[in-house]
């Protein structure tokens, strides 16, 4: 251990352990309360040296697996768990973020007791008296929500009430009601099943943001990528049904827009034309059930035409395995439920499940209460049921709306305790308030999904300034106050060391318990496969659509943010500084409006409107966008908090307000949607800040698509001219079946075939680029694609570190860009200076969208950083040599250097060069970026950088430098895919490959040399090191002929 | 004694004109205007000041809070500043065309003018250098633009045009400076000789440089007069072809163009010009030289900018056409963009001032119409600053790729900077006025018939 050689990334989880056990032993009080630097340090760390620690992200009830890297005792960055069965070493954005959480400058520092209104300082030992004083005498009449926690503390915690003989509910704003009541009636298993996306060949989603929040996102991205890159004909589709084309249906090739709540009725058609024709696998008995959706019927209801119903029909079914999915906000209205059991019978006549929908390794949310249950609760809490409640790891008060009568209730409750890591809207409910510890402190476990039981490691001591207890630690205090007849291990350690004791003899195989421990530590837990239960068509629920409810023209749909899930994420400032990745707004909320809708309005994107609906009235800016039906708008839940911290608080508006009573009534679930609302002007100045105002690619081939067919056919056989001759610009992917069902090419292009373009060999349906140099092709102008190795000074060169980019398998889901802020110190500069333009995202994910028919549109996502050209122009105009290229082909930014003439990024065609306006890195400004302790996360591997200095994307070169160091050291050549950058390990689809372009065997090597490859503005012959892969797309009109 | 007019004097109608030059009316004239400023004057410092402090206070927050202050964003990272910086340099463009260019011509006319436009053109090019140094992120750092010896063993980047700027406009302060001082000579002299404040009289001693009107001293002065104005003619053209080529260098569209550099020039001499005309305009009203800058004089002048506007004209149309015709795409865009896009006001006002307004020069009453010039020439600056405004800002916000498209807002700050630079620009030159003379009385002597040849 002594020996800092013998470590590398590749290899940290040999090397966890030891560093495990000086922080696990040290957890439960530390022993110093300085974390650096080692005045005396621990003898197994050793400066300088990244340890890794296996945990579970805990920042949404999905609970991926996660290694967190530390540095001098600080935990530096969250990234996912290769080794882990839930993630498989992708990590989503709000994942990334969890770090902000544990230094978040507005956690609760003390245990704090309200009185008069104004909450006072109190020690431990006072709040705990107090707290058991309350619960001795209120006897029974005791409850404890909490979030979904499984695991350990979920048994503690229902021990502890079992004992208390209290009532424990759960509660997640996200219950998925209606999925799990569908699949019990439907299949007998009251769960969340297995999409397995990656078993599919084309998919359907009803609504369901896969990729976003619903279900296991992660893992289901990467499923997605893996069914997109089958390359057979036919295979691979996803068509979206959805009134709003969220950020999941964005990556589709058919979006289809129901009328809202009627996709029930759709899925229900497509069942009858299956059954009808004769096309069922299996359940051809049920062809009653859909006897009344005759395609001509769910046209009617649903304004689909009937033709596209039939197709839809007969391409699921003709294709297998393929998966229905019914999930997210339209699984939310008053008969969401059906809508799921109407996917099932989609997916239970074409054969599915068992295959691409199963039953193993579900969601644990047996615990979960639903809406109604809560409400429930609410009326008990109101009718002073309870003298004492504790809330931990939920929000409700924030989450709910106000009918549901949870905050009313809980007002009532007369002593009301919150063990929580923040100040939000429930805890400021409370009586007392008992900070909790942050997940990435505390050693946990979590059964998020069955069969793989996760550990929770406890990364760094705790941070000093928050003088926090495990929640564990907290309820057993609390019991033993309280004179609970209980009895508990002394610590949460111990009681959780407790519990694992039996996994020895099931997982243990032959290993004594330290050992065990120890490695199920460095793992991150331990799982086994479970088999997939059969299971068959048990009954259907009666099906009916959803209603839209009240008065109005317009329906309101109110879903969740890919940024804050249900609002959990808003105090992070990397998630508030990331832009939405349909609007490309930041710090707020705004209202989608169709186009059509702000015209007749007079509004256009960022003016204000006002929302009213029969529940109440919201003001905020209006964002035009042409995936909304006419008759819709969406607000993202997320923002509006009137509590939780300096980022959350004010900003934006909570839809929640907006909804009127309304449920699920056979799930019990909130219905999220079918509330109508009517759009007015709005008064006040309202202002939305966007990173990207400008949406069309006005013919500019920076997002590139290749259709399958032209993919499939290979090298082109015609000649330019046929290329030229064929649809340029965009291209529609599928089309818009609501309506004009018309395949329309826009032609986009302005360049004369022919006439300034060489003749180069192009694939079919390449199209040439709008900007060429020369009239004459005498000379052709970009020449075979030449290796940037090749030349000047590259020829001596070692590596060409290189980045392949595919288009195909990002959704958009913008981890990279929050993994990019984590590991490079790129300070969040806040909401006025993003409507300055003066956001610092080295990476970002350019959106295009194009109308290329009346109410359908194409969307385009890229991601963007500096493209390490060859021939940067950057370089060549920086007067002082701060910008240059390095030997291994990188371009280097050297801030020391940096006058700040800007002249780089003024000359920069990609534009990715960010500049210092102010000082983010000094504590004395009001532009500080990182106020204590969020400074403790900073890369100490990175420079902070300071005003007046342009920065851009490195490549990671630190990580570059240390996996070189790490080679060097181990007198090995250095092996490809070993050094990963940030971005890279991140994505959960693996669309971003780094590595060493001089290595011919290495993946990006294979790519950048592969088919679809393209560089961004390839024209201006910058020779990028960044090479992006053309998105594939699938005509799902012709898939109908082939299948 | 008899009386003669200036040779080249025309015949005007304003009887101003036609006072009689003799050498000491010249002499009292032109040095008259020196001494101890009046009210008036004072006036007009302490209110120049005090825009130069509010300026100053933008450039304090330009600089110790940064440049956030100002209205610049990703992707458009130079605006006001350096339109600033193209828009002096412009200016001072036409000083060294008037004495070096018009004396190697032997264009006669350019005695009367010479001397304001040269000092126009050191205080313009002091009022330029101004922007590149202050307009960096750490402008504490700008030294390292010039190619120093070094421990660190860095040196500067010969292929920056920016690095090219930095010689470009080093050398023709240097050289017009020199030209200035050294056409200044014989006049200090006679002013030497007049002083009486100690103080002043020791400046103008050190700036005479012994001059006694000796032989051949007027052998040697014309002879280096004539060796730097043949040094400083190429200068005319390489300094604005350089400040060009920041532009033209680089690949944006709308900037990447064979055409900057004579466009440049032209430009820089139309506005030059103009300022020039602003100047002579309440200078000779002021301090009745009519009769010394005459109407011709302003006439010629006033062609020169007719001239200069229809080159510049030639370049827009020129840039549209090739635009339209070209197979570039990008460059189509922008430029369309340019005329009917965010921007467009600018554009137009671009246009009107610096191609439609000029149009009435083709009358003579206009140009022989000393308020009317006045008014036109002061268009003529608003034009040519939005000329460089549209160029930088138009091309940088609608760049290559549609997701960095972006509108710029200016910022107070930086209307600070537009109105204090030219605050910093006219306290140099009221200083000017008050201190060496304004009118070059050696050379408009030699247009004086000698005493010898007088008729009895």
């Amino acid at each position: 251990m002594s020996d800092p050689t013998v470590f590398n990334r590749r290899d940290f989880l040999k090397l966890v352990g030891v560093g495990v056990a000086g922080t696990a032993a040290g957890c439960a009080k530390p022993p110093a309360d300085k974390l650096i630097p080692f005045l005396v340090a621990p003898q197994d760390i050793l400066p300088g040296v990244p340890y890794f620690y296996a945990s579970t992200c805990r920042e949404c009830p999905v609970g991926c697996g996660t290694v967190v890297r530390t540095r001098e005792g600080r935990a530096i960055k969250v990234e996912g768990n290769p080794l882990h069965p839930v993630g498989q070493g992708g990590l989503c954005a709000r994942g990334q973020a969890g770090l902000q959480g544990l230094y978040d400058p507005d956690r609760i520092a003390t245990p704090m007791i309200k009185s008069g209104g104004a909450w006072k300082k109190a020690t431990w030992d006072e709040a705990i008296a107090a707290v058991g004083e309350k619960l001795k005498a209120a006897g029974p009449k005791v409850a404890v929500v909490t979030g979904n926690e499984t695991g350990s503390l979920h048994r503690l915690v229902g021990e502890w009430v079992t004992a208390a003989r209290g009532r424990h509910l759960v509660t997640e704003a996200f219950a998925y009601e209606s999925v799990r009541e569908a699949n019990r009636a439907n299949f007998g298993r009251a769960e969340i099943p297995v999409y397995d996306l990656s078993k599919a060949r084309g998919v359907i989603s009803f609504g369901a943001d896969f990729l976003e929040t619903f279900g296991r996102p992660v893992e289901q991205a990467r499923g997605f990528a893996a069914m997109r890159a089958k390359k057979d004909d036919g295979a691979g589709w996803f068509v979206t049904v959805e009134p709003r084309l969220s950020s999941t249906g964005c990556n589709a090739d058919e979006w289809v827009a129901p009328t809202p709540g009627t996709e029930a009725a759709l899925a229900l058609g497509m069942a009858h034309v299956i059954l009808a024709e004769g096309l069922a696998r299996q359940g051809q008995g049920l062809a009653g059930l859909v006897a009344a959706y005759t395609p001509e019927a769910v046209s009617q209801q649903t304004g689909v035409p009937a033709e596209t119903v039939q197709r839809l029909a007969r391409l699921f079914a003709k294709t297998s395995p393929t998966l229905a999915i019914a999930g997210g906000i339209s699984t939310q209205g008053d008969h969401g439920t059906a809508l799921v059991a109407a996917t099932n019978l989609l997916n239970w006549i074409a054969g599915n499940v068992g295959q691409t929908l199963r039953f193993d390794r579900t969601l644990n949310f047996d615990a979960v209460a639903s809406f109604a249950q809560v409400r429930e609760f609410a009326g008990q809490m109101a009718q002073g049921a309870f003298d004492v409640v504790l809330v931990h790891g939920t929000n409700p008060v924030y989450a709910l709306p106000a009918w549901s009568g949870f905050a009313e209730g809980l007002a009532k409750v007369p002593y009301k305790v919150a063990i929580a890591t923040h100040l939000d809207e429930t805890a400021e409910a409370c009586d007392v308030l008992l900070p909790a510890t942050h997940a990435l402190e505390t050693i946990g476990d979590a059964e998020t999904v069955r069969g793989v039981h996760s550990l929770q490691q406890p990364t760094m001591k705790p941070v000093p300034m928050f003088d926090a207890r495990s929640a564990g630690d907290v309820f057993i205090a609390l019991g033993t106050a309280a004179a609970l007849p209980l009895v508990l291990a002394a610590t949460w350690a111990d009681y959780l060391s407790m519990q694992w004791r039996p996994m020895l003899a099931r997982y243990g195989a032959g290993r004594d318990w330290e050992t065990f421990w120890g490695d199920t530590l460095k793992q991150g837990g331990v799982w086994d496969d479970v088999p997939s239960p059969a299971v068959s068509w048990q009954g259907a629920p009666a099906f009916a659509v959803s209603s839209v409810r009240g008065d109005g023209d317009l329906s309101l749909i109110v879903r969740p943010s890919n940024n804050f899930h249900d609002g959990r994420g808003a105090n992070k400032s990397w998630l508030q500084e990331l832009p939405d990745m349909v609007s490309k707004a930041a710090w707020g909320s705004w209202v989608e409006v169709h186009p059509e809708t702000a015209q007749t309005l007079g509004v256009s994107s960022g003016d204000p409107v006002k929302v009213t609906t029969a529940a109440g009235s919201a003001e905020l800016p209006a964002y035009v966008y042409g995936g909304v039906r006419k008759d819709t708008i969406a607000i993202a839940l997320g923002q509006g908090h009137t509590a939780y911290g300096r980022y959350a608080r004010g900003r934006g508006v909570n839809p929640v307000t907006l909804l009127s009573d309304g449920m699920d009534a056979a799930s019990g679930a909130l219905a999220y949607h079918g509330v109508r609302a009517r759009l007015s002007r709005g008064s006040k100045a309202a202002a939305l800040a966007r990173t990207q105002l400008e949406m069309g690619l006005h013919g500019r081939e920076i997002a590139q698509i290749i259709p399958l067919v032209d993919l499939l056919k290979g090298e082109p056989e015609t000649g330019p001219e046929q290329a030229h001759g064929k649809e340029r610009g965009f291209q529609m992917p599928g089309h818009f079946a609501a309506g004009e069902g018309v395949h329309v090419g826009v032609d986009g292009s302005m360049t004369r075939p022919g006439e300034h373009t060489e003749p180069l060999q192009r694939p079919n349906g390449y199209v040439p680029p709008a900007h060429s140099v020369s009239a004459a092709p005498l000379h052709p102008v970009r020449g075979p694609r030449r290796n940037p190795v090749d030349v000047g000074s590259y020829k001596n060169a070692k590596h060409r570190w290189a980045m392949a980019i595919d288009l195909n398998a990002c959704t958009a889901c913008a981890a990279c860009v929050v993994a990019c802020y984590a590991e490079n110190n790129v300070p969040v500069v806040g909401p006025d200076l993003v409507m300055r333009g003066r956001d610092m995202a080295w990476i970002r994910i350019d959106r295009f969208e194009e109308r290329v028919a009346p109410g359908a549109i194409d969307v385009r996502l890229t991601p963007m950083m500096c493209q390490h050209c060859s021939d940067a122009p950057c370089e060549i105009v920086c007067p002082v040599y701060a910008t240059y290229h390095n030997p291994e082909g990188l371009n280097a930014q050297v801030y020391n250097r940096c006058v700040g003439t800007r002249y780089c990024s003024n000359n920069c065609p990609y534009k990715v060069r960010a500049f210092n306006f102010f000082d983010y890195s000094a504590t004395e400004k009001p532009t500080f970026a990182f106020p204590a302790p969020l400074n403790w996360q900073l890369n100490p591997d990175v420079t902070v950088r300071s005003k007046g200095v342009m920065e851009k994307c490195t490549m990671c070169i630190q990580r570059i430098l240390e996996g070189k160091g790490n080679a060097r050291d181990e007198n090995r050549p250095l092996r490809d895919r070993e050094i990963q950058t940030a971005c890279e390990q991140s994505c959960p689809t693996q669309a971003i490959t780094f590595g060493d372009l001089l290595d011919a065997e290495s993946a990006v090597h294979q790519k950048s040399y592969g088919e679809r490859k393209y560089w961004v503005l390839e024209e201006l012959n910058t020779k990028p090191g960044v090479t992006y892969l053309q998105r594939v797309t699938r005509d799902t009109l012709a898939n109908e002929a082939h299948a | 004694m008899t009386t003669t007019t200036v040779e080249s004097v025309g015949h005007g109608g304003d009887p101003a004109e036609h006072r009689p030059i003799t050498a000491k009316s010249l002499n009292d004239d032109v040095l008259g205007i020196i001494g101890l400023p009046g009210k008036i004057w004072w006036a007009v410092f302490l209110l120049d000041l005090a825009v130069l402090a509010v300026a100053l206070a933008a450039v304090r927050n330009l600089i110790v809070q940064g440049w956030g202050t100002s209205g610049f964003m990703r992707p458009v990272m130079w605006a006001v500043d350096i339109t600033n910086f193209v828009f002096w340099v412009g200016i001072a463009h036409c000083g060294t065309l008037v004495s070096a260019v018009l004396f190697l011509f032997r264009s006669h006319f350019r005695r009367a003018v010479y001397r304001v436009a040269e000092a126009m053109t050191v205080f313009g090019v002091l009022t330029a250098a101004m922007f590149p140094a202050i307009h960096t992120g750490r402008p504490w750092f700008d030294y390292w633009l010039f190619p120093y010896p070094n421990q660190r063993q860095i040196w500067a980047n010969f292929r920056s045009p920016l690095e090219w700027d930095v010689f470009a406009v080093n050398t023709y302060l240097t050289v017009s400076s020199i030209f200035f001082l050294v056409g200044l000579i014989p006049d200090v002299a006679a002013l030497r000789d007049r002083t009486k404040h100690p103080l002043m009289k020791l400046l103008y001693t050190i700036l005479s440089f012994g001059w006694s009107g000796a032989n051949y001293q007027w052998k040697h002065y014309y002879g280096a007069y004539l060796f730097f104005a043949a040094l400083a003619t190429p200068l005319v053209f390489s300094v604005h072809s350089v400040v060009s080529w920041d532009f033209a260098m680089a690949l944006n569209p709308g900037w990447h163009s064979t055409l900057f550099a004579p466009y440049f020039v032209a430009g820089a001499i139309f506005s030059g010009v103009a300022m020039v005309i602003n100047l002579l305009i309440p200078i000779r009203k002021i301090f009745k030289l009519e009769h010394i800058v005459t109407l011709d004089h302003m006439e010629k002048l006033a062609k020169l900018v007719l001239l200069t506007s229809t080159m510049v004209g030639y370049s827009y149309l020129t840039e549209i056409f090739m635009a339209w015709i070209g197979p570039n795409k990008f460059e189509r865009d922008l430029f369309f963009s340019r005329a009917f896009g965010h921007y467009w006001w600018a554009f137009w006002i671009m246009a009107t001032c610096n191609v439609i307004i000029p149009l009435v020069l083709w009358f003579k009453p206009v140009r022989r119409n000393m308020l009317a010039m006045f008014i036109l020439c002061i268009f003529v600056n608003i034009g040519m600053w939005f000329e460089r405004f549209t160029i930088i800002v138009t091309t940088l916000y609608r760049s290559f790729n549609p997701a960095n498209w972006y509108p710029y807002k200016m910022a107070w700050t930086e209307v600070a900077l537009i109105v204090g630079s030219f605050a910093w620009f006219f306290m140099f030159f009221l200083i000017f006025i008050k201190a060496l003379p304004a009118f070059s009385i050696a050379e408009i002597k030699e247009t004086l018939p000698p005493p010898m040849r007088r008729k009895h």
